[in-house]
């Protein structure tokens, strides 16, 4: 075995299994207190890349600072789904089903939104000029020892993605926010009894969960391009981590999308690159088979 | 992935309703009595009753309107409505335009589309766009004598049949021996080949015609054969792999966005042997950014910049129009209609009736050849000739290499046969 | 019966589910520090109307007056914040956090976050079995332990009324009557009034000041805690 090969795809793998950790610790934060299957998450995330692109292209603003829109575009579009999307069906006491094809519908529809608004060209997040034409290109040196390579956006996407993970698991385990969500998960009718404003916390938990799908949609946009159908494909892969991880527990959603991405990765060491979304799959179908609730999560009480 | 085309397929069926466009061309009603002395009339002769003034052929393009795809459905009604335009003004024939959307290559679709078109619409001929909806829907055309030019989605099922021409050079298999030879002449060193591709398109290509090419050329070998799903984004796997098989030299099949996600992430990895495509999309250029400037491509590429004069008429009324360059899709929709003009013209000389697609098509079989906007020079139009025993067409192809973004024409190529010397597909 | 010092009256309730009529112009009220029972079959409407008084179930009509102010359709945070307190029957505390942990989340309502420790102190006096057991997941409790930290939860509001459902399930026999001998005691040394709805009607009466009977949601019988532990003819009742 080609060892070189092995270190090089395990490094690939840990890229993507952060961004894939990242991503499922946003769904899973919004699926464990809401229960909605939040397909629409895939908004967020190409809301971040869209308003950041336009931020650098029509307000010529720096990459920074369009950045910074891009997740505030997030954050706010993310609640919107919620206010205007879920809470009037979950007044009405509407079914799970029922939200998840609210969901499934809006993540449909807005790509096409996209489309219509700024074009299907794909669009990079870089320094425009006065014209909108790109200017100073994104820079993205590539670091290599030996055979190994890696780049600079891969180590900042590793890095803010673990340390964005680290901080909503603090948050959850030890402040009074992530107790009432925890609350909320298991036992919402006495969250209900002590006075839990569940609207409120499902306000922050989908603040947080579109702020995480944001700093995803930019990474994805710093790395390639914004285009219509960015999400979607994305926010898939984070649902798979949380259920192989286990849907109990959001740590476990996290390690759960490490390993994907590293597994997906180290496939390629004996198949070709075309099974690797086949092998992503193949995962969550024995998992399922096997382990129905998921690498770490507690049995079904 | 997959889920690219399980997206396009919910992103079509959301805005099917809404977008189903079934627009007429926005001709303006241009005088007829005003003696046009065009670009189009020095190239294509006077304007008049011989010329096909005042006959109406009702035209349909079966295009990817809405989806991921739209991208080329606008490009190409572009094309084809600015030619339409041109030639009425030049005192030619009035190409009455339908469009139908096949929502981005649904084939049930495209198959209703048509069936309407001919049913409803009366349309005599019809341009179609891409691979499977356009041999699915080969039987209605030949059954109901619609001749059916594509121009965009060639593929080997398209072929022999009746009523149904190819105006662009197959995916992949056509450049093949001309790309190798070039990289062989180029990297006179390079044994170790990486092919690159996709299950859906060139897959002949990827499997037979480029390993045997290369071995004839070079007497090297394949060390890598990598395929992926049409639409992925992550090739930084396929890049280890590519690196570790110290390929040097690398032939990709994909298409779309996909090479440009292919070039970034190899050359992020620090591949430097060269990386040779058979297309070139603005869309993928924006992918890969400044590293596309270490692409190569061989194809047909229509090239804005060819001095050729029925190109240079082109361009300027496509940039007036539209206000901006025109791109490949576009082009061979624009010379698509300008081929029917001729053969309407011909069908006319000889007395027949223009509004009848078999005396059309026996017109395009007794002489195949028609002006185009590839190849010539300056002084002289660009030709392509269809092929009567199988219905493609052979049009000049290049090596193209990309300055600044832009594509550059490196190597003329032509095609040639499987068992010739790859060599001689260099011009 | 007339009751001075009415802490809660709730009056002429009619509630349900969709079409389905649950409570029929049911009237009930509590005194100040009375411990008041509710007992009746199942689905005769006795959670409906403890959620109904405390605002988790709306009302079709009827009001909830609770310390001479109107509190019909508040939501359960207010309702909290003003001393009513709600513990329900089934799963009363949160399993995957710690019992400290479900103490501060009983003490929700709290603004004043520098209370809690004091109050947790407190409960922890009550039942010093939470306090050896502190950092444990509440789910590893036994049944009557469960009980005991659902009551300490309840007192992290310091309510005037507490509402308890059925605070004998789930628990083994030998525990019930500790447990109910442990809520008359806190009601007794805080002066507080409790409504408990109860299957258990033997364990109850021990405890409770007056009982109402309600059948088909609709209160059939209201009587004396004395009376009521003379009664032998439960059964007929319901």
């Amino acid at each position: 075995m080609n060892f070189d090969l092995v270190a090089q795809l395990a490094i690939s793998g840990l890229v993507i299994g952060s961004l894939y950790a990242l991503l499922g610790v946003s769904f899973g934060l919004v699926y464990q207190t809401s229960k909605i299957f939040h397909l629409a998450g895939a908004i967020p995330f190409a809301a971040a890349g869209y308003a950041a692109v336009w931020a650098a292209k029509s307000l010529q603003l720096s990459i920074w600072l369009s950045i910074f829109i891009g997740l505030a575009a997030a954050v706010i579009i993310g609640v919107l789904i919620l206010v205007l999307g879920y809470f009037p069906l979950i007044k009405k006491k509407a079914t799970l089903l029922s939200l998840f094809l609210i969901s499934l519908g809006l993540s449909v529809a807005f790509p096409n939104l996209l489309q219509i608004v700024f074009g299907v060209d794909n669009l990079p997040l870089e320094v425009y000029d006065a014209e909108g034409n790109p200017a100073v290109p994104f820079a993205n040196p590539t670091y290599a020892s030996g055979f190994l390579t890696i780049t600079k956006l891969n180590i900042v996407q590793v890095v803010s993605s673990w340390l964005l993970v680290i901080a909503v698991l603090y948050t959850i385990k030890k402040t009074a926010l992530g107790r009432s969500i925890t609350a909320l998960r298991t036992n919402p009718a006495m969250a209900s009894a002590v006075g839990i404003n569940n609207k409120v916390v499902y306000l922050v938990v989908f603040s947080v969960s579109s702020f995480l799908m944001g700093v995803a949609g930019i990474l994805i946009t710093l790395q390639f391009v914004a285009n219509p159908t960015m999400g979607l494909q994305w926010t898939l892969i984070g649902f798979i981590a949380v259920f192989f991880g286990g849907i109990t527990s959001l740590g476990g959603s996290a390690l759960g999308g490490l390993i994907l991405g590293l597994l997906s990765s180290l496939s390629g060491i004996w198949l070709g690159s075309q099974y690797a979304p086949i092998v992503t799959f193949a995962i969550l179908f024995l998992t399922l088979l096997i382990r129905p609730q998921g690498l770490f999560g507690k049995e079904a009480i | 992935m997959k889920l690219q085309n399980m997206k396009r397929k919910w992103i079509a069926a959301t805005l099917a309703s809404g977008l189903l466009v079934s627009a007429f061309s926005g001709i303006s009603a241009t005088s007829a009595n005003a003696a046009p002395s065009t670009c189009i009339n020095k190239i294509f002769g006077a304007g008049g009753k011989a010329a096909g003034q005042g006959v109406t052929i009702n035209a349909g393009m079966l295009l990817a309107m809405t989806g991921a795809g739209s991208f080329f459905g606008d490009v190409m009604s572009k094309g084809a409505k600015l030619a339409a335009e041109q030639i009425k003004a030049a005192g030619g024939f009035n190409y009455k335009i339908q469009i139908a959307d096949h929502k981005n290559g649904d084939v049930p679709t495209a198959l209703t589309e048509v069936k309407r078109m001919v049913s409803q619409g009366k349309i005599k001929v019809l341009q179609t766009s891409y691979g499977a909806p356009s041999e699915a829907i080969a039987p209605i055309i030949a059954a109901n004598k619609v001749l059916t030019l594509n121009g965009g989605g060639s593929s080997p099922g398209q072929l022999k049949k009746d009523y149904l021409w190819q105006n662009r050079m197959l995916f992949g298999e056509d450049p093949t021996a001309g790309a190798l030879a070039w990289i062989h002449k180029k990297y006179p060193t390079a044994k170790k080949l990486a092919i690159i591709g996709t299950q859906e398109n060139g897959v002949g290509a990827q499997t037979t015609t480029a390993p045997n090419a290369w071995k004839k050329l070079t007497g090297g070998t394949i060390v890598a054969t990598e395929t992926h799903d049409v639409g992925a984004t992550d090739f930084t796997a396929m890049a280890s792999k590519i690196k570790a098989s110290e390929a040097d030299a690398i032939i990709t099949y994909s298409f779309g966005n996909d090479p440009g996600y292919q070039v970034k992430a190899f050359r992020q990895a620090n591949i430097t042997a060269p990386i040779m495509g058979i297309e070139f999309t603005s869309q993928a250029q924006e992918v890969a950014g400044a590293s596309y400037d270490t692409f190569t491509f061989a194809t047909d590429f229509y090239n804005v910049a060819n001095p050729n004069p029925w190109n240079k008429c082109y361009v300027a009324a496509f940039k007036a129009k539209y206000g901006e360059d025109p791109e490949y899709y576009g082009s061979n929709y624009y010379e698509q209609v300008f081929i029917y003009w001729e053969l309407v013209k011909r069908v006319i000389a000889k007395g027949g009736n223009p509004n009848d697609s078999k005396q059309l098509q026996a017109a395009l079989k007794a002489n195949p050849t028609f002006n185009s906007v590839y190849g010539g020079d300056a002084k002289k139009v660009g030709q392509a000739s269809f092929l009567l025993s199988d219905h493609s067409i052979s049009k000049p192809m290049g090596v193209f290499t990309v300055k600044n973004g832009k594509p550059v024409l490196t190597q003329g190529i032509v095609k040639v046969a499987a068992s010739a010397d790859p060599n001689s597909a260099l011009k | 019966m007339k009751t001075t010092n009415l802490i809660l009256n709730a009056s002429n309730i009619n509630g349900g589910y969709g079409k389905h009529q649950v409570l029929r112009d049911v009237n009930i009220n509590v005194g100040a520090g009375e411990i008041v029972g509710i007992c009746g079959h199942n689905g005769a409407g006795k959670t409906t109307l403890l959620k109904s008084i405390f605002g988790i179930q709306p009302l079709t009509s009827g009001e909830v007056v609770f310390k001479d102010k109107d509190v019909t359709g508040f939501n359960t945070s207010k309702v909290t914040a003003l001393g009513m307190s709600f513990t329900p029957s089934d799963r009363p505390l949160f399993r995957d956090l710690t019992i400290v942990e479900n103490l501060q989340l009983g003490a929700h309502i709290v603004k004043d976050r520098s209370l809690i420790a004091d109050r947790i102190a407190e409960v922890m006096e009550i039942f010093p079995i939470l306090a050896e057991r502190r950092n444990l997941l509440a789910g590893r409790l036994s049944g009557g332990q469960q009980r005991q930290l659902s009551l300490g939860m309840a007192l992290m509001v310091q309510p005037s009324v507490m509402l308890l459902d059925e605070p004998s399930l789930g628990i083994s026999p030998a525990v019930v009557e500790k447990t109910f001998e442990i809520i008359k005691d806190l009601a007794a040394r805080k002066g507080m009034s409790v409504l408990l709805v109860e299957q258990n009607v033997r364990a109850m009466v021990k405890i409770t000041d007056r009982v109402y009977v309600l059948r088909n949601g609709e209160i059939v019988l209201e009587e004396s805690g004395d009376d009521s532990r003379k009664r032998t003819d439960w059964w007929q009742l319901f």
